[in-house]
């Protein structure tokens, strides 16, 4: 009797997972055992895969901790945390997860936040496209009238914090290669990730600066906002933040019925 | 092999009159990132571009942007690579309603999708996986391509794939695989002549037999691109030109289905989009000498 379609793929499968399962499969195969290395060309597509996928999403990350650490970390995580659809672009949110478990990492406790950056800039890359208001635009409204607005950020941004200084090892490889530890300070810093054009930008923001953001995320007006970073700092620099967020399209135009 | 044709009861349970794509596209080339500056800066003369639909599933971006962009010139193709039709699982709602509505939103001339699998229940493999040729295995990817093109509201195709390995449960070919699905569904093949060369060098499976087997009025669209010889297998990693026997094997098919649209597909180690536009000439040289017609009637 024929076996079901879903056992026989349940099995490959497992083979591909997990050499101890390919002797019962390669029985179902023309050609039985001998096609062993040609069942090992499927199992070799399939860590390249991870290895593809998740290096295009970590980039610094792999340079930081070298390709054979890399390699093994994509062998640990493939199988930790399968991919779940036909869209390789959902794959690998779970690094920093994985990075703070993962043993041989226990000594470089940054990377799992260098990961939750990373991730941030590639969920930028493809998030939804928004044209904001220019600086010119904005002028329009008087304080008061965008005082008691809500402001709608642009899809694509991501707010990061970390007690490490993840925005300067993420610059620092942007301009070179650098290894382990090389650069990483305990120092908090607090990250917007924005996307004026296509390709994402690292912004280092104070932390009451990024608390303004979170408060207009979740539905406060920007004088709300403006008095959660001023409760966080009483030196906070609204006028600063505000360019920053307007000359890099973070914040997209006014929520009139924002409470 | 047993080699059971689709009966009309069979035929009528399914959805048959979706729209096909009218006239002939001419010859293609694959859109790769590495083209997008060509693209954006200029128009290469070709008649069409070819897509990995997953590509472009995010919500926008600049992959997005660029096939809003060469969309003004082109016709397009969307060749998925990640719904897995053979899975005996069910589809991905989501990822079924993103091309969707990548569809609507693009209007490309041909949709289609690999004759393999790719999920379990507990995890994606992200790959074409290979299927037993089974009676089941006919059913589950019927009624696959079935939603699929109850989805897309058109006529979706089906390509050949390239394989490592066989069953021993295959009760037929893969030629007579497809034939049959595109008699229950109504749906398209697309012939990747490639594919059949490596299939015969890793199976004995004779290519010129497999393409007296298919149909010839369900052929849409074929592919050629470059394979790579391992010790024991063959490779099709679209990296390299398209190899004589291939070649060989384009002009029979040409000979058998007539001028189909054809595309050049080159998707490791990506070189200029000129050398990709000398492969393409190649393919409508062959295409004109069969149809009498002359290259320039094509060019885009």
């Amino acid at each position: 009797m024929t076996m079901p379609l879903k056992d026989l793929q349940r099995r490959f499968s497992d083979a591909l997972l997990h050499v101890g399962a390919e002797d019962g499969f390669l029985q179902l195969v023309t050609g039985g055992d001998a096609q062993r290395s040609r069942l090992a060309l499927y199992r070799g597509n399939l860590m390249q895969t991870w290895h593809k996928v998740l290096s295009a999403a970590y980039p610094v990350l792999h340079e930081m901790v070298g390709e054979d650490c890399f390699v093994a970390l994509t062998r640990v995580y493939g199988p930790t945390y399968p991919s779940c659809s036909g869209d390789l672009n959902r794959f690998g949110r779970h690094m920093s997860e994985l990075l703070r478990a993962w043993p041989p990492c226990s000594a470089y406790p940054y990377l799992a936040d260098l990961a939750c950056l990373e991730w941030a800039v590639h969920r930028a890359y493809f998030a939804a496209d928004k044209t904001s208001l220019s600086p010119e635009d904005w002028l329009q409204y008087t304080p008061d009238v965008l005082e008691g607005s809500g402001i709608l950020l642009h899809p694509a941004v991501e707010l990061v914090s970390s007690r490490w200084n993840i925005a300067d090892i993420w610059y620092g490889h942007q301009l070179r290669e650098s290894t382990l530890s090389e650069m990483a300070v305990a120092r908090p810093q607090h990250v917007i990730i924005g996307r004026p054009w296509w390709i994402p930008i690292v912004i280092p923001v104070s932390s009451a600066g990024l608390a303004a953001l979170v408060a207009l995320r979740g539905g406060a007006t920007l004088g709300g906002a403006i008095d959660t970073a001023l409760a966080q700092d009483e030196q906070f620099d609204f006028a600063s933040n505000w360019r920053t967020w307007v000359d890099h399209a973070i914040v997209v135009e006014p929520i009139r019925s924002a409470r | 092999m047993e080699n059971e044709r689709p009966t009309r009861a069979k035929a009528r349970s399914y959805s048959v009159s979706f729209p096909r794509a009218i006239g002939d596209l001419g010859v293609g080339i694959g859109l790769r990132d590495p083209h997008y500056e060509a693209f954006l800066e200029g128009r290469p003369r070709v008649c069409w571009l070819e897509v990995h639909t997953e590509n472009y599933l995010g919500e926008g971006g600049l992959d997005l942007h660029v096939l809003e962009h060469v969309r003004r010139d082109y016709a397009l193709s969307f060749h998925g690579v990640g719904l897995g039709l053979g899975a005996a699982v069910p589809l991905d709602i989501w990822h079924l309603e993103k091309i969707a509505s990548l569809v609507a939103r693009f209007e490309p001339a041909h949709v289609s999708e690999h004759l393999c699998w790719s999920a379990v229940p507990t995890r994606h493999l992200n790959d074409l996986l290979p299927l037993p040729f089974t009676k089941e295995s006919v059913a589950v990817v019927a009624q696959h391509i079935d939603q699929l093109q109850t989805v897309l509201k058109r006529v979706a195709l089906l390509e050949n794939i390239s394989s490592h390995l066989r069953f021993k449960a295959d009760v037929m070919t893969e030629a007579e695989f497809l034939a049959e699905v595109a008699a229950m569904t109504g749906c398209g093949i697309l012939l990747d002549v490639n594919n059949l060369l490596v299939n015969q060098c890793n199976h004995g499976e004779d290519a010129v037999t497999a393409l007296a087997s298919l149909p010839l009025s369900a052929i849409q669209e074929i592919h050629l691109g470059g394979h790579l010889v391992l010790e024991d297998s063959i490779v099709d990693h679209h990296g390299s030109r398209v190899s004589s026997e291939v070649w060989a094997l384009y002009r029979h098919a040409i000979e058998r289905f007539g001028s189909v649209p054809t595309l050049i597909e080159w998707d490791t180690d990506i070189p200029a989009v000129e050398v990709l536009l000398q492969e393409a000439a190649k393919a409508e040289d062959i295409r004109c000498s069969h149809s009498g017609l002359h290259t320039d009637d094509h060019a885009a």
